[in-house]
């Protein structure tokens, strides 16, 4: 079933700034409707013309040569590698990025906890409780290893 | 029947040098001039040509054929280097527009056109980022805007929302130029 929305200028300019001024990237479904309109319209003539001129300015940028021995250099840089720094490179960071997500976490829902504590009291119970943990910690060390 | 950009890669990824040689010749003209119209520098096009191409032979085990063509990979390197570059820039140099170099202009060429080739230099510079890079990507490296959209991370639609503004910004800058 054939397009019916209308296609006037406003369709035509969004059709050319999305896709250039050759009709052949134009997609498939606007083209026929578009050149209809082109066969039509001066106006449309003229914003088809504008952006054909926007693509010639374009085209028609310099660039510099390519520095003598740049080829020369590049393909010398390629030296063989190491097959184990390849892997620690390539291969390994994803895995050592996954192992890490758990102690990040857990950084962050500490500094979230440590930003709740709003009571002065709290924050205290809470550095001794630690410091308890750690003392019974070093006095289980401290005993002997039947005893503990 | 010379080999495929995804047959040369395969065999970079078992370090084989002639095949990144290949690779080399076959793509550094394009890879410069991208880089060169991002940053209007010969130098920093020259060197980050070179590191875009040294990334290829350090990461190459990271390519999976099929997944993505390799143009569009070797574009998303170049990218990302010309952000770097650009932030680095950014964080040491003032912004300064007269560091960037003006082609000089062909003597044969008319005064009007030099002048309007540097208005649309400038105005190129000028655009975000992403909006130069989706024109360069399409108009310039002759990508579909499927593979543009792919190297920008985009969907389809929003790289043609990109080109379409950097279009029209650059028709309404040079317009003077235009009407003469």
């Amino acid at each position: 079933m054939p397009d019916t929305t209308p296609f006037g200028n406003i369709e035509l300019d969004e059709l050319l700034n999305r896709h250039g001024a050759d009709p052949n990237g134009w997609p498939a479904e606007a083209r026929p409707r578009a050149q209809a309109l082109l066969r039509n319209s001066a106006s449309a003539q003229a914003l088809l013309a504008e952006a054909k001129w926007l693509e010639r300015a374009l085209d028609a940028m310099p660039t510099p040569p390519l520095p003598l021995g740049l080829r020369t250099r590049i393909v010398a840089n390629a030296t063989p590698q190491d097959a184990w720094l390849q892997w620690l490179t390539t291969k390994l960071w994803r895995p050592a990025s996954l192992a890490c997500l758990p102690l990040l976490l857990g950084i962050g829902f500490g500094a979230n906890v440590a930003d709740d504590t709003e009571d002065l009291e709290d924050s205290v119970l809470v550095a001794f409780s630690a410091g308890a943990f750690v003392d019974d910690a070093l006095a289980d060390l401290a005993l002997p290893e039947d005893e503990r | 029947m010379p080999a495929t950009d995804d047959e040369l890669m395969l065999a970079v990824q078992s370090q084989d040098r002639a095949a990144f040689s290949a690779l080399v010749d076959r793509h550094l003209d394009a890879i410069h001039a991208f880089n060169y119209r991002q940053t209007r520098n010969a130098e920093d096009a020259a060197d980050l040509a070179q590191e875009t191409f040294l990334r290829v032979w350090t990461a190459s085990s990271t390519w999976q054929p099929g997944r993505v063509k390799f143009t569009t990979w070797l574009h998303r390197i170049a990218r990302n280097l010309c952000i770097d570059a650009h932030r680095r820039r950014r964080d040491t140099e003032p912004a300064d527009f007269d560091r960037l170099e003006s082609n000089a202009p062909s003597p044969d060429l008319a005064p009007h056109h030099a002048a309007m080739q540097d208005a649309l230099q400038r105005a190129l510079a000028e655009l975000p980022e992403r909006q130069r890079t989706a024109l360069l990507l399409c108009h310039h490296q002759g990508m579909s805007n499927r593979d543009a959209a792919t190297v920008l991370q985009v969907s389809v639609d929003a790289l043609e929302s990109l080109l379409a503004r950097a279009r029209r910004t650059l028709r309404q800058e040079l317009r003077d130029y235009q009407e003469a």
